[in-house]
């Protein structure tokens, strides 16, 4: 083993493995951009919300928006947040513990979600100029008149903190099943089939009331007005992904 | 009410594009080698941080109008029931409508041989256009002068009226006849993602706001024809003629 590393620091390794994990990671910007070539197909074909003719009129209002782009990119994220969690199945690092390659993994995580994050913040001009050149009749939308630079920070940090959560979630999904296996799929089922017969007992016993959609998850966040209550709310949830997925590998062996 | 079927397809196109989208991602992303991939991402990345300034260059203008016109539906149709009591000038001063365009038959189509008069018939037009005319006999002019209006139509703030189409108005065979071209236009709007207005309660209901745009005038013109005093002129065929003396 060569004797040379084992003196640095566990930070210095942690950063050395990072750089090597984004080269070893570069194809992941080639599904990026395809992924984002499919979002600009989605966003421009998408969004027709007003047409009809008459004997003068013929009216048809389409709106487009970068949504599409968002969607495309927290797909990318769970994609790449997994397939971090899926290499500790055959850890090729030769000088490594669990700590450095948990660190450089959240690192390499974090630095996606940052391009990821900065890509769609451009995604929208990018939009506006290819709409100028190749459409008639392209406007933009009244709202952007009244935008200032804190609304695109707005952007672009939520966009980023939350290319993030859905990064890590894939991420502790991930290691959850690198390290059991068989059981994780195991305890996924029954837990698929538990939540769905306490749903259905629940709206038996309670009525609509108890009814819990995957919408009211995220109205938790997206219905946050405040910044510091809802940055609070976003760092404690990937801070808890961290130290659940930090867990997880804690005890695992490498090199099986 | 949203039918199932349709949203059953809806999410089946969507499956198969994501699926379309993974397999592209493991074919092509696969064999591409890490430099290739590098430089286009790079490129990808130079082009968007690039398309601000090229943003700024091309010069959309935004409108930024905060209180904008009220279109009631159907005015152009008030306006119309009203005849006897309006003028040229009230509907050129009516800030509902806008004057699209003027008209002027030249001179020689305006005489006619000894005996015969000026044709106005209804079968030029389609019941519902007929419904568009107000004739009025002035001495304000010499030859025939068709002013043509549309009631205001405003998207998102930005009036559109503008790029409608005129009436094509000629005289032949002493009939006044009227070419109808339909005015044919799609609107692209961009708007931003709805994150940007995350903590921003007013701006993030206008967003949602601008939707319903509410009334579109399809049969929305008014046509007002001036004949000059001292022309003959029939009109034949049923319908509302709308004759001011």
């Amino acid at each position: 083993m060569n004797s040379m590393i084992h003196r640095d620091s566990k930070f210095s390794i942690a950063f050395e493995q990072t750089k090597d994990k984004l080269f070893h990671h570069s194809n992941a910007f080639m599904y990026l951009f395809i992924l984002h070539l499919i979002g600009y197909l989605f966003a421009f074909n998408s969004g027709i919300s007003g047409f009809g003719s008459g004997d003068f009129l013929q009216f048809s209002y389409r709106s487009f928006s970068t949504t599409p782009l968002y969607v495309m990119t927290i797909f990318w994220m769970i994609f790449q947040g997994s397939s971090l969690a899926e290499e500790k199945n055959r850890q090729y690092y030769m000088v490594s513990n669990n700590f450095t390659a948990y660190f450089s993994d959240i690192a390499v995580l974090e630095i996606f979600a940052l391009i990821g994050g900065v890509l769609t913040l451009f995604s929208g001009f990018f939009m506006q100029v290819y709409g100028t050149l190749f459409m008639e009749n392209f406007v933009l939308h009244s709202v952007y008149g009244s935008m200032g630079v804190l609304h695109y920070l707005t952007l672009f940090i939520t966009g980023t903190l939350y290319f993030l959560i859905f990064g890590t979630a894939a991420y502790f999904v991930g290691i959850l099943r690198v390290r059991y296996k068989s059981r994780f799929i195991l305890v996924a089922f029954v837990a698929a089939i538990l939540l769905i017969v306490a749903g259905l007992l629940a709206v038996r016993v309670f009525g609509d009331s108890a009814l819990f959609n995957i919408e009211s998850l995220f109205r938790f966040y997206l219905d946050e007005r405040s910044f510091f209550i809802w940055l609070i709310k976003v760092l404690l949830t990937i801070a808890g992904l961290y130290t659940v997925s930090y867990f997880g590998i804690k005890n695992m062996e490498v090199n099986r | 009410m949203i039918s199932p079927i349709f949203l059953v397809i809806n999410l089946v196109v969507v499956a198969l594009i994501a699926i379309a989208g993974v397999f592209a991602c493991k074919f092509i992303g696969q064999r591409v080698s890490k430099k290739l991939s590098v430089r286009l991402i790079a490129l990808y990345t130079l082009a968007l941080l690039l398309s601000p300034i090229m943003a700024g260059f091309i010069g959309q203008d935004v409108n930024e109008r905060k209180d904008p016109i009220e279109v009631p539906p159907y005015h152009f149709e008030k306006v119309l029931e009203d005849y006897e009591n309006l003028n040229l000038e009230d509907l050129q001063e009516d800030e509902f409508l806008h004057q699209l365009a003027v008209t002027e038959i030249s001179g020689d189509a305006n005489d006619f041989p000894k005996g015969s008069s000026l044709m106005i018939r209804s079968s030029q037009f389609a019941y519902n256009h007929l419904n568009n005319l107000i004739i009025e006999v002035t001495d304000a002019v010499d030859s025939i002068v068709i002013t043509q209006f549309n009631q205001r139509f405003i998207v998102d703030n930005l009036d559109i009226t503008q790029e409608f189409n005129s009436w094509d108005w000629t005289i032949k065979n002493q009939e006044l006849r009227a070419e109808i071209p339909q005015t044919k236009i799609q609107f692209n709007n961009l708007s931003p993602s709805s994150l940007a207005f995350h903590f921003d309660k007013e701006l993030s209901k206008s967003i949602q706001d601008s939707f319903n745009f509410g009334f579109i005038p399809y049969e929305n013109t008014i046509q007002w024809i001036q004949i000059p005093e001292g022309m003959d002129f029939q009109h034949r065929g049923n319908g509302p003629w709308r004759i001011k003396d």
